[in-house]
């Protein structure tokens, strides 16, 4: 057990502790070096040199290898678990007189961050307006978007649509509610009989809507877009016109030469389908459009330089100004939206922003540079703007909001 | 990494007082440092959990002796050296406990690479990865996550074989140089899924 000459607390021995000390921590110590390290503890004049090193050990605050850090909070965690189970089973252990018998359940503060989060989805307000509405801690919240658009008919006419519906769907010879419900129109206005005229479907900041066109293709409308179709398709081609952005499934229409396209204009590009499923980004405030593919087959034409593309599902077409790039992406990511999810992997701050303040509707003032983090994660749109950004993770921007100005510094 | 130096006077006269959510914060307090330091010390995953479990069972347990106006840290950190000192004298003498740590010491960083490339850590390994061209990337979670073998990700990608081994090697010596670098692991966003 006891190698000669160094284990009997002398400087020899507190000069050899000092050393072993530092090797072993950093995991640089052989198995034999280990071994002479804690023979030292055998001897209790050793005991004052070893608790010093084991303070200090304890007390470094020097950054430690990434592994080592990832091992230490599943450590951490599962502790965490296990003290909760023994705190809870066993609140007032005998020991020193507890002054009191005030409890709370551990459970519920186990991780106070994670605890504050799920608090937040468990307080989801019953939004039904976009009003500000006080949160408890006494600042204003902003309530999330929710099913709102305008129709306007040929005629000038507008109408607001129902908050309570989801979509609305162009007959053949009227204008319903996904539910059935005729919104009633008069028969020309709203395009029936043999006239085709031009409807626009519009979202304001924080609205969403859906629509089924004629020939049963169905768009997903997103906040602050707006989409104008025919209330009848020509024979030979289905043409609409996207400012904004909108998810499509586009059904196939049988015709004389094969099957009908379907166009889809935007600013940046036409895009064009003979039935499949993709997303189109194409905002005004926006130097890039995007069309993404989920599902079939689509080309794209670029309005600046007339070149064209065709793109696979998993592929995005992007065009700023006369280039058009192509790439593959995570199409989930794009189409999220949809399905009532924020869905950001890698995505800028400046993106991931942009989005927030359509749905919110709020406007995003700059007090500095624009922060370099990217973001990554997933969440419901139903939260409450407060409520959404207390869940991310925003280290390098301070946000605050003033009024419906959001403020990053 | 920075270790509290004082929690708020009420939270510790909470504590004091047996108020298991006050102790629960504290714990998140002072949970990461005080693990790193012991899981270094040890240098045993296993023995560093029950140390750090002892200890905080053992401020729980003499929470009444806690005086508010002195320094928590300092009375947190004389517990854990004591228990670290005497784990560690125990060790000497049982050979069992001196083999585990002989053995687990070199081993510490191993394996670490392999269990975070798992489907579950996908956003964690997406911001490690963040550096990365994103070809090479997403060839690297096709590979490492998501299971395809390297002629299913080279269709896939459109890419030959050659070129998904060359990504594969990148991303991996990247993330090895990483884990084994000092430094912070990047903080995710809470994850929640609705569907």
């Amino acid at each position: 057990m006891f190698v000669l000459g160094v284990n009997d607390g002398t400087l020899a021995a507190e000069q050899d502790i000092k050393q072993l000390f530092e090797r072993y921590r950093s995991g640089q110590c052989s198995a034999e070096e280990i071994v002479r390290l804690y023979d030292h503890f055998g001897i209790d004049a050793n005991r004052a040199v070893l608790e010093e090193r084991i303070a200090d050990a304890l007390a470094n605050t020097d950054e430690a290898p990434r592994a080592l850090v990832y091992r230490a909070q599943q450590v951490a965690d599962r502790v965490g678990a296990r003290l909760r189970e023994r705190v809870v089973a066993n609140p007032n252990p005998p020991g020193p007189r507890p002054r009191s018998l005030r409890w709370l359940p551990y459970a519920a503060a186990a991780m106070l961050a994670v605890a504050i989060g799920w608090w937040a989805i468990g307080q989801r307000l019953a939004h039904d307006g976009q009003e500000t509405v006080p949160t408890l801690a006494g600042a204003v919240d902003i309530a999330p978007g929710a099913n709102r658009a305008t129709l306007t008919l040929a005629d000038g006419r507008s109408v607001d649509l129902s908050e309570a519906q989801a979509g609305i769907i162009i007959g053949s010879d009227d204008i319903t509610y996904q539910d059935g419900v005729s919104l009633g129109l008069s028969t020309v206005g709203a395009g029936g009989g043999t006239a085709m005229e031009e409807l626009v479907l519009t979202t304001p900041n924080g609205g969403t809507y859906q629509i089924t066109l004629p020939d049963g293709s169905r768009v997903w409308l997103n906040a602050a877009s707006t989409l104008k179709y025919p209330s009848r398709f020509s024979a030979d081609e289905r043409v609409v016109f996207l400012e904004g952005e909108a998810f499509f499934s586009v059904t196939r229409q049988p015709s004389a030469g094969g099957s009908m396209p379907f166009r889809v204009v935007t600013d940046g590009q036409t895009i064009e389908v003979l039935g499949t499923e993709f997303n189109v980004s194409a905002y005004a405030d926006e130097v890039e459009t995007k069309t993404t593919l989920a599902e079939g087959s689509v080309q794209i034409v670029n309005q600046r330089s007339g070149t064209v593309n065709r793109i696979a599902p998993g592929q995005q077409a992007v065009t700023r100004e006369g280039h058009t790039d192509i790439r593959h992406v995570d199409v989930a990511q794009y189409t999220a939206w949809k399905s009532g999810r924020f869905h950001f992997n890698r995505t800028p701050f400046g993106d991931m922003i942009g989005q927030v303040a359509r749905w919110y509707d709020v406007e995003v003032v700059y007090r500095g540079a624009v922060p370099k983090e990217t973001f990554t994660g997933k969440m419901g749109r139903d939260l409450s703007l407060m409520e959404m950004l207390g869940l991310m993770d925003i280290s390098d921007a301070a946000i605050r909001l003033e009024g419906r100005t959001l403020v990053v510094q | 990494m920075q270790i509290p130096e004082q929690p708020d006077k009420t939270l510790l006269m909470r504590l004091q007082e047996g108020e298991a959510r006050a102790f629960a914060t504290v714990y998140e307090l002072y949970k990461q440092p005080m693990a790193l330091r012991l899981l270094q010390l040890v240098r045993n995953e296993a023995y560093a959990e029950e140390l750090l479990q002892d200890v905080f069972m053992k401020v729980w347990e003499t929470r009444a002796l806690i005086n508010p106006d002195l320094s928590f840290k300092a009375y947190l950190y004389r517990i854990a050296t004591n228990m670290a000192f005497n784990f560690m004298q125990r060790a000497s003498k049982e050979r069992e406990i001196m083999e585990r740590i002989i053995q687990s010491s070199t081993e510490l960083y191993e394996h670490v690479e392999a269990e975070l490339l798992n489907k579950e850590n996908e956003q964690l390994i997406a911001r490690i990865l963040d550096g990365l061209p994103t070809q090479c990337r997403s060839v690297f979670t096709a590979v490492k996550l998501d299971g395809f073998s390297h002629k299913e990700a080279a269709e896939r990608f459109g890419i030959s074989t050659h070129t998904v081994n060359n990504h594969v090697q990148k991303a991996s010596k990247y993330l090895k140089t990483y884990l084994t670098s000092p430094g912070g692991l990047p903080f995710l966003l809470a994850l929640y899924l609705f569907s």
